[in-house]
């Protein structure tokens, strides 16, 4: 069973969505989960306290996956969060530039328990 | 050629440009008007994309609000079945334990199965992703028509961006996603794996 002290972000612009990850996260043994609905609520948050991993959509209004993730690596404070996209783009060049930017895991929509669950495993091995 | 038959040469074609640039004029104020009833009805069609939203969003709260209450549930008997399989072993009566056996492997695969519903319901974000793209390439041409009905008032793209900061901030997103769509290259889950692991 994974740490319950573990404190996921989960962005994603669509509440249906938070929903869904939440209740997921929550079936593999993750309680403590956050959400924000954009990559500008996503930083206030990571501002406010420590997470151990952020989940977030790449498409979203004010500021997007890609551009949250490019923060969080350039701000000293949080550059070495764990951040893992779960997107619908499915482009190579998206998952190249992801790459660059330090993404650790891509996710694509539509997925199951199973693949998040692998995927966290990669994040968290123990 | 004496004057008078360069004269009306000269006539002659300036009838016919005057008669061409007349039916272009005309052809134009019908264009406009064409593009004035499509600009009527652009913003209705835009409404109703949004209520599909709308609509679909609803809906797929409800029945994640009805998994979680079978979930909760399933939370409690998981807890009794625990205790259950505790004692198996000792239960003497083997119709019991075969009994007991069946509940606890049909809990399983129903707590398997609600998960599986849950994972499916994210074709809502899915769709109404699609919807979203469709409402600003609806919202670009009804500003394009704009611009070309009356350009004094149209205002700037980005003006449009602006008025819909957050739905709308993907307009100029959307000539680019043009640009790769000519040269898209999707792959799948397994490709991506492969790309981060290598």
């Amino acid at each position: 069973m994974p740490d319950k002290n573990i404190r996921i972000l989960s962005v994603d612009d669509f509440s249906t969505m938070r929903r869904i990850v939440k209740n997921l996260l929550k079936q593999l043994g993750y309680y403590n989960v956050d959400e924000a609905e954009n990559g500008e609520a996503a930083l206030e948050r990571l501002r406010e306290k420590k997470y151990d991993l952020v989940i977030s959509d790449w498409n979203m209004p004010v500021k997007t996956g890609i551009e949250l993730l490019r923060e969080v690596r350039n701000d000293p404070d949080l550059a070495d969060t764990p951040f893992v996209m779960v997107t619908a783009e499915a482009e190579k060049e998206n998952v190249v530039e992801a790459m660059s930017a330090g993404v650790n895991n891509y996710i694509l929509k539509p997925f199951t328990a199973k693949i998040l669950e692998e995927k966290l495993r990669s994040v968290f091995p123990d | 050629m004496g004057a008078g038959a360069e004269i009306g040469e000269l006539v002659s074609k300036y009838t016919s440009v005057e008669e061409e640039l007349t039916s272009l004029l005309g052809f134009i104020g019908d264009t406009r008007d064409t593009l004035g009833g499509l600009h009527a009805e652009l913003p209705a069609a835009t409404d109703a994309l949004a209520s599909i939203t709308k609509a679909t969003e609803k809906a797929t709260h409800n029945i994640l609000e009805l998994v979680e209450k079978v979930m909760e549930a399933d939370d409690t008997v998981e807890e009794a079945l625990r205790k259950v399989q505790q004692y198996l072993d000792t239960v003497e009566n083997d119709e019991i334990k075969e009994a007991a056996t069946t509940i606890i492997e049909a809990h399983e695969n129903r707590s398997i199965v609600m998960t599986e519903m849950m994972s499916e319901l994210s074709f809502q974000d899915l769709t109404c992703q699609t919807i979203q793209k469709i409402t600003n390439t609806l919202a670009e041409i009804e500003f394009r028509i704009k611009q070309l009905l009356n350009p004094e008032t149209a205002g700037e793209l980005e003006d449009l961006d602006k008025k819909h900061a957050g739905s709308m901030s993907g307009i100029k997103r959307l000539e680019e996603q043009d640009k790769k769509a000519e040269k898209a290259d999707d792959c799948g889950q397994d490709f991506i794996d492969a790309l981060l692991n290598k």
